[in-house]
């Protein structure tokens, strides 16, 4: 029998970072969904994406004593994320199976995804965007980050990020309504 | 414009409620956290909340401040390793900027010399006129006696039933001789010893004296320290004798000589006949010149173990009169080229000639050679300045009589007093050079991996992100 934790996300952390189990469980049922369908918009596989956000919480777990109280979770979460992601992507470059490909496969066994339609018009909009604007969309649009948010987790300025929000809007606009057009 | 934001505005609306949409579908399977979960016993919770001291510690703790701290620790060995090593070489260089300074074992005192059975002798021959090598001559059985060097006001021990005998033989070059035979009395008289035998030979300027002084045994150090600080010593040579078997023997035979004087004494007393009293007479007689032959070997012994003995020589530096100075000189200095030049501004201040100038490269090492004639009056000046210049190697130096006219700058004849010269660089300046290279290229590395380390932490390091 678990006891459910009403705490605030500090409490929560401060809490984590003596031990405590529970604690941490909430945070992980916090955020897993979000990091999961972040790696996976970024993998597009479901076990990599899995095993990455599961590695992000291990990382998480380990070095939960260096977080400082008052820093904003979430970003700190994705960024763990992003850079598991990217590393297991460099080390797997060659056996990678591209977006769309993965996408479309993924339909088998129990692939709880609804919505056949649904995913399809987001692959087609996504693995039409370049790999860094891609990256930007989903974690403004998709990790709900903000700017500066997502600036820092990428590790460029704002400025990029703008501009880069701008062109992959202008693009998803012409890609979407092709989509909704067909 | 206001239409195009209008369309952005809209356009991101989608994307937002496309991917809300998109949430719902991406979710993790429900065994999620019971998968994780085992896997987190094997990590390492650090259970202590980090300390949130300062933002100067927080940017330094950790591998920045390890990789920090040892780095300042190594550049900090480096720099007191070149310090200590330009500290020692100046202070060589230091050592030998006085090229006629004695060697110290000339200026030091001999130390303690403990007696043994053989006689124990110390030769110190120094170079009349370079004053760079000494060399130091030991000889004795083992156990037969102990040397230590440069113990100010040393005392022989005085080893108890030790009958030891100290003698040495100071051979000095001074200035005037007669003003040092007067220190040479009142320093046997400060020390309570006195003066045995003294001769002296020649005229002025070629005087020589001998002079035998005795001092108390426990002063015989002091002495010699004493008599090397009135001139340059040119030998000197000190030995012990062990002479207490000799002593034991001695008393031992006057023992039984007195014993017999004794017996003898009461035999005469009971002679009853003419006959027998001469008889007895005549080996008393005998007896008592025996003993009396060995009171006085003993007396003697005593006597040379109670006072030492040094004799004193006493010469004046060798002159060539008639003959204009000349000198011979070997300097190895750090650069050639700027020393030749300061040579060239030398003899041109003394109005000097230069007759020749030879520069040579051998095994990357430059020397040169160089032929100079000053006037007489300027001889020593131009000596001693060259000697300045690097570390002299040789000097010879042949030097007229002072009865002579010296030539002098002003004369009209050409300067007469010849210098030969020779440059040799020294081994040490690329050893400098390049052990500064070294230090710099190891501070130079460090400071590079203290950057990459602080570039690498805050990521700069990293690719950008395709």
């Amino acid at each position: 029998m678990t006891e459910k934790i009403a705490l605030t996300e500090d409490e929560i952390m401060l809490r984590c970072q003596t031990g405590d189990r529970e604690a941490f469980r909430a945070l992980v049922e916090k955020y897993q969904n979000m990091l999961y369908g972040t790696a996976y918009l970024m993998t597009g596989n479901r076990m990599v994406a899995e095993d990455q956000v599961q590695e992000t919480f291990l990382s998480v777990w380990k070095s939960i004593g260096t977080f400082r109280a008052g820093r904003p979770l979430k970003p700190w979460l994705v960024r763990i994320l992003v850079n598991k992601v990217l590393s297991y992507q460099r080390a797997n470059a060659k056996t990678m199976l591209s977006l769309d490909t993965d996408l479309v496969a993924d339909t088998a066994g129990d692939d709880p995804l609804k919505g056949i339609e649904q995913r399809d018009q987001l692959q087609n909009v996504l693995r039409n965007l370049p790999l860094e604007q891609r990256q930007v969309v989903l974690l403004r649009y998709f990790a709900e980050l903000s700017l500066i948010e997502t600036a820092t987790v990428l590790g460029r300025s704002q400025g990029t990020i703008k501009s880069q929000i701008h062109r992959a809007l202008e693009h998803l606009k012409d890609l979407i309504e092709d989509d909704n057009g067909k | 414009m206001k239409d195009e934001n209008n369309n952005f505005t809209n356009i991101e609306r989608k994307v937002q409620s496309f991917f809300k949409k998109q949430k719902d579908s991406l979710r993790v399977g429900n065994d999620f956290w019971s998968k994780l979960e085992p896997k987190l016993e094997a990590k390492v919770v650090n259970t202590e909340p980090r300390k949130t001291k300062g933002r100067l510690w927080q940017w330094l703790a950790g591998p920045r401040l390890i990789a920090i701290s040892s780095s300042l620790a190594v550049v900090l060995v480096l720099i007191v390793a070149g310090s200590l090593w330009l500290t020692s070489n100046n202070s060589a260089n230091n050592n030998t900027s006085n090229p006629m300074a004695r060697p110290p074992v000339a200026n030091g005192s001999l130390g303690a010399i403990a007696a043994g059975t053989s006689p124990l002798v110390i030769n110190t021959a120094v170079p009349v006129t370079s004053g760079i090598t000494a060399t130091q001559a030991f000889s004795g059985s083992s156990g037969s006696g102990n040397v230590t060097f440069g113990t100010e006001n040393s005392v022989i021990p005085e080893a108890t039933g030790q009958q030891v005998i100290s003698q040495a033989s100071v051979t000095l070059e001074v200035t005037t001789v007669s003003t040092a035979i007067t220190q040479v009395e009142t320093i046997a008289q400060n020390l309570g010893g006195s003066v045995d035998n003294m001769s002296s030979t020649g005229e002025q300027n070629q005087e020589q004296a001998n002079i035998t002084i005795r001092v108390p045994q426990n002063q015989f150090l002091t002495a010699l320290n004493q008599l090397q600080s009135l001139g340059t010593v040119e030998n000197q040579n000190a030995s012990s004798q062990d002479v207490t078997q000799q002593y034991i023997d001695l008393q031992a035979q006057l023992n039984s000589a007195q014993l017999e004087e004794q017996s003898l004494q009461a035999i005469l007393a009971k002679a009853t006949t003419v006959s027998d009293e001469i008889a007895i007479q005549e080996q008393l007689t005998q007896v008592i010149s025996q003993v009396q032959s060995l009171q006085g070997q003993i007396n003697y012994l005593q006597n040379q173990v109670a006072m030492s003995t040094i004799t004193v020589s006493l010469n004046t530096p060798i002159q060539t009169v008639g003959q204009p100075p000349s000198g011979t000189v070997d300097v190895t200095v750090s650069n050639v080229d700027n020393t030749l030049a300061s040579v060239q501004q030398l003899v041109t201040g003394v109005k000097g000639i230069i007759n020749s100038s030879t520069v040579s490269y051998n095994n990357g090492k430059e020397s040169a050679t160089l032929s100079l004639q000053v006037y007489s009056a300027n001889f020593d000046q131009v000596m001693t300045a060259i000697a300045k210049y690097g570390k002299t190697q040789q000097k010879t130096i042949q030097e007229s009589g002072t009865s002579q006219q010296t030539e002098t700058p002003q004369s009209n004849s050409p300067p007469d007093a010849s210098i030969s010269l020779t440059l040799t660089q020294a081994n040490g300046f690329w050893t400098a050079t390049v052990i500064t290279i070294i230090v710099a290229a190891g501070v130079i590395l460090l400071i590079l991996i203290i950057v990459l380390v602080i570039a690498g932490r805050a990521g700069l390091l990293r690719k950008p992100r395709a």
